[in-house]
């Protein structure tokens, strides 16, 4: 009996034990704990040393985590009257957890104009806008100033780096079959056929994952409908004929086995292992995928899909690692404003350059290495189909998530024409 | 006498009770109640009565996502009581004759639960890829290359995949709770057996299986219940809209898709105005799928009891 | 005895089946400790084929880079306390359910499980202000006591067991003069103990994997638990996948001892003689 009452007070200790252990804790960092938000400890932070908690996306932990260390030791070498508390802590459920509970950190990672997320949260209050801190955008291209602004204020860092889906080939398996990277669309078509004549599988797909078969139309859309995809954030038709090309071009991939036979039953993973194996001469995929290829003791080349009219497109898309939003609930928004400026320098933009190679579209960061070199080598930056749908829908009419769950679905599984599909969207699209 | 004195279950039940209460109930019936308001997570609420309710049951696109993902769950469901429970019984009875080598198979039969589950579909992934899979290069080694496939995305048998790995990783969960209820039942009336002549198998249908009746109700109440929530597999194989078709949806994915949809999505993407007044919504209809499911349980249970 | 070799005949039949079933699991789980030893370009480029070299490199990378140590600890303070609370609780409950009669018993079990019906996700904003107003952020204890709370399957589980338990005892116990507590843990728990440790086992496994609580109430690094280690390894799989083999190979060892010691107790332990009818 006393021996089980012993363990039961033994338990009891460590619950005590433990909650005391975090007690400590918080107060060590006195900007995490209520104690703080009396108006005395704001004053007084000029002089004091300021500790921001600042959350890091979990998702990517494994890629943000070298480049933050880094930058946050350089932040705190330059501030050393503020000290960061970085934690990979943010995913959706923390976010909402910590939205709708006030208990947002200092900063945290956001989306910016890729997700309506940080619209909404700008709107709710729950992000203040940073324009009184002036930080220097006349580095920046427009697409990635436009990523920080809700209703002409900006709300997060600028992004440094934009995205874009691309072709990665294995140069060994070309040069078996003197083939090139292809300069035009007819090439290209070219360089299919005769992998395909030679029982060679030319593209690897995931059929079976949601986005690994939207990338190719990713891809394609600029060189077919970059104009509509323009009309379309701004309100305007679509013309039926050149997306009924564009459908038909994505569908034909499909008939002609350009995927192999295979590819329906194949996820993302399973595609990249393909290629990876030597098993299918290309693949569509991100740059943000590169390091995998990286990796590899393969000889692997990357081009951006020639269009028809010639021109090689990149589609927008801004990198989110380094963009950063400060929150409204924060006792110390001067400190937080000075560490997402900070976010948005050339300094911290290099670092991350330099840890992960992405593709810069600011001009003074030096790239890493010749393969950044070769991403940057597209004739032009296309609009991004999934986000010129978004920029169409309303409640009712979700054009993107229909692409994404029915068009391309169809399409792929030959159940619909292209011009069955664009029928299916201009249905979409006429909803209000 | 006090009225505790004349109560003593009140003392037993009152510590768990509390605690339950406090930090499982509370929580659900609170967050229930969003599902009569019009919230998108972030902003405002907005109180909207069972307008959500309607909206769920009236528009068909709605209805036919969510019959299709009702469907799903059952089939988890059905295939599961079928096939898995009676081999997860057969196992703990050999488990609990000590048949030879007994010890082994209580471990390998109970270790895939510690893999997490995007590293178990990937090892399956490497095991069943058309391109670098050990079983398809099995079956070209063994000359019938022509039946090379990618079998965990073969189009049309999603939810059967699902299955089997749900099964092959959960064997041991059901098992270990028969094995315990096994050990439980007295040694005279197996003892009893024996000298009545009765065989292996006999032992087992006429001597256990009918004192494990309520042990198997449960489970099968159990089973019922995870298959209405069962989300990992299915998200992993068929990403948020539950495969190519929704052809492996099911009730939690769907819940998710609603409530959370964009979150994980790549490009970003958008939140929609009532994503969680509309996904409270589901999850409580979810609920009311469960809750009538034990109610009809914990009757039969008790019929069971009585008649003992 | 006639016994023996009868039974020796039929069950080899049935145990063909547990050996296709063992052997295969044990492939798989060899097969992910195989790749966890190989260099990453190596399992990229050439998946399926000879292996060129292994080695622990990978694991060696993990220990020093990674504070397993921590995690480890933190993991099992959460994964003993719970336990402990969740057999306490649960079986006291259940014994109540199972042994007396009173009214609204049935109302009760359902009751008790309610918990199992609701997407953990849905919940966990009012328990998140819960711990805020009882200061409990940050602290160990918040997720202990939230993990404890969820008896819903131990108790409807273990109320049948103590439903079924003869009253004789009970009646001999309380007739020799012991006090309602005294019966129950000295007489009826250990009785119960099968069924008890094969409580422990799976929920062991459920608390041990349990990544979105910790999550969600413990935000500093020092207190992170191993299943965010290896998701992070997981939610990137192409990425890392040498590591995601590796995190996941680590972070099943010691609970697999644990489970050793555990089911060894559930057949050669204290009760193997079975309840005394």
């Amino acid at each position: 009996m006393a021996k089980r009452r012993g363990a039961l007070l033994a338990l009891l200790a460590t619950i005590v034990f433990a909650a005391g252990c975090s007690k400590e804790k918080e107060n060590v960092n006195p900007a995490n704990s209520d104690s703080a938000s009396s108006p005395a400890a704001s004053i007084a932070a000029s002089a004091e040393k300021v500790t921001l908690k600042v959350w890091g996306d979990l998702i990517n932990q494994a890629i943000a985590e070298e480049p933050f260390k880094k930058i946050n030791e350089a932040f705190m070498a330059k501030h050393p009257n503020i000290k960061i508390d970085y934690e990979f802590a943010q995913n959706e459920d923390s976010l909402n957890v910590a939205l709708q509970a006030n208990t947002l950190p200092d900063a945290f990672f956001v989306q910016g104009n890729k997700s309506t997320k940080m619209k909404e949260m700008a709107k709710a209050g729950q992000i203040i806008p940073l324009d009184e801190y002036k930080i220097d955008s006349s580095r920046f291209p427009e697409e990635a100033i436009n990523y920080t602004l809700v209703d002409g204020k900006m709300y997060s860092s600028l992004p440094s780096f934009f995205d874009y889906a691309m072709i990665y080939y294995n140069k060994d398996i070309f040069a078996k079959y003197s083939l090139e990277a292809p300069k035009t669309w007819d090439d290209f078509l070219k360089t299919l056929d005769t992998l395909v004549a030679n029982g060679v599988t030319p593209i690897a797909v995931g059929g079976n994952g949601d986005f690994d078969r939207y990338w190719p139309i990713q891809e394609m859309a600029p060189a077919f409908i970059n104009e509509d995809m323009i009309n379309l954030y701004e309100g305007k038709p679509i013309d039926e004929a050149r997306m009924t090309e564009l459908f038909d071009a994505y569908r034909m991939f499909v008939d002609k086995g350009y995927y192999g036979k295979d590819f329906v039953a194949m996820d993302g993973k399973a595609a990249q292992l393909a290629f990876t194996n030597g098993k299918t001469a290309m693949i569509f995929d991100g740059t943000w995928n590169n390091t995998i290829y990286e990796q590899t003791s393969l000889n692997i080349g990357r081009f951006a899909m020639p269009g028809k009219d010639g021109v090689r497109y990149a589609q927008e898309g801004m990198n989110n690692l380094t963009t950063y939003a400060v929150a409204a609930t924060s006792k110390h928004p001067k400190e937080a404003a000075e560490y997402v400026k900070f976010l948005s320098s050339l300094e911290a933009a290099q670092i991350v350059e330099d840890a992960n190679g992405h593709v810069p579209i600011v001009k003074d960061i030096k790239p890493k290495g010749e393969i950044v070199a070769e991403f940057s080598a597209f004739d032009k930056v296309g609009k991004n189909i999934y986000h010129a749908f978004s920029a169409a829908a309303n409640e009712k009419s979700k054009p993107q998530d229909l692409l994404l769950t029915e068009i391309l679905p169809k399409l792929m599984l030959k159940k619909i024409t292209g011009a069955e599909a664009t029928q299916i969207l201009q249905q979409e699209l006429a909803k209000k | 006498m006090s009225f505790l004195a004349k109560r003593p279950f009140l003392l037993f039940l009152l510590p768990g009770f509390i605690i339950y209460s406090l930090f499982v109930v509370y929580p659900i019936v609170a967050a229930a109640s969003i599902s009569f308001f019009r919230w998108n997570g972030i902003g405002p609420k907005t109180f909207v009565g069972l307008d959500n309710y309607i909206e769920l049951f009236t528009s068909s696109e709605m209805m036919s996502q969510f019959s299709n993902a009702l469907l799903n769950s059952l089939r988890i469901f059905v295939l599961t009581v079928l096939i898995l429970i009676p081999l997860q019984i057969i196992a703990a009875y050999l488990i609990y004759n000590q048949v030879k080598g007994y010890k082994f198979f209580r471990v390998a039969v109970f270790s895939p639960q510690f893999i997490s589950t995007p590293v178990i579909v990937f090892i399956f992934m490497l095991l069943l890829d058309s391109n670098v899979g050990v079983f398809n290069k099995l079956l070209e080694w063994i000359g019938l290359g022509e039946y090379v496939r990618p079998w965990l995305g073969l189009p049309g048998y999603g939810m059967n995949i699902v299955w089997l790995m749900m099964s092959w990783s959960g064997f041991g969960v059901g098992m270990i709770f028969f094995l315990g209820a096994m050990k439980m039942i007295s040694k005279e009336s197996l003892e009893a057996g024996y000298l009545d002549g009765a065989g292996f198998w006999k032992r087992l249908f006429s001597i256990i299986l009918p004192q494990m009746k309520i042990t198997i109700l449960n489970m099968i109440l159990i089973t019922y219940i995870v298959s209405m929530t069962v989300f990992d597999f299915n998200y992993i194989l068929g990403g948020v809209s539950g495969g190519v078709d929704h052809d492996v949806d099911v009730m939690a994915l769907l819940f998710y898709r609603i409530a959370f949809g964009e979150s994980r999505n790549p490009l970003g993407g958008n939140i929609s105005e009532n994503s969680m007044g509309l996904g409270s919504t589901v999850a409580c209809v979810l609920f009311l799928l469960i809750f009538v499911m034990s109610m009809l349980q914990v009757w039969l249970t008790y019929r069971r009891r009585e008649e003992v | 005895m006639i016994g023996v070799s009868e039974k020796k005949k039929s069950a080899t039949a049935a145990s063909v089946l547990l050996w296709i079933y063992s052997c295969f699991t044990v492939f798989v789980l060899g097969y992910m400790v195989y790749h966890s030893l190989r260099p990453k370009s190596e399992l990229l480029t050439n998946t399926f084929g000879i292996p060129k070299s292994l080695g622990f490199d990978t694991y060696i990378k993990m220990f020093t880079e990674q504070k397993f140590h921590r995690y480890f600890l933190n993991s099992t303070l959460i994964l003993g306390a719970t336990l402990v609370l969740i057999v306490i609780f649960a079986s006291m409950v259940s014994y109540a359910l199972g042994r007396y009669k009173f009214k609204f018993k049935n109302v009760l079990q359902v009751y008790f499980l309610l918990g199992l019906m609701f997407p953990a996700s849905l919940g966990v904003l009012p328990l998140f202000l819960l711990m805020k107003d009882l200061h409990l952020l940050n602290s160990y204890a918040s997720v202990i006591l939230v993990l404890s709370a969820g008896i819903s399957m131990p108790v409807l589980l273990l109320t049948d067991f103590f439903a079924k338990m003869p009253g004789e005892i009970y009646e001999s116990a309380i007739l020799d003069g012991a006090s309602e507590w005294k019966t129950f843990y000295r007489i009826m728990f250990p009785l119960a103990s099968p069924v008890i440790f094969s409580i422990c086992i799976v929920m062991s496994v459920q608390i041990w994997n349990q990544f979105f609580m910790p999550l969600i109430f413990l935000q500093n690094d020092s207190h992170k638990t191993v299943p965010l280690i290896v998701m992070k390894y997981t939610s990137n799989l192409m990425l890392s996948m040498d590591k995601a083999m590796v995190a996941s190979v680590i972070a099943t060892v010691p609970i697999l001892v644990l489970f050793m010691i555990f089911s060894e107790k559930i057949l050669d332990g204290v009760a193997s003689g079975g309840v005394k009818g």
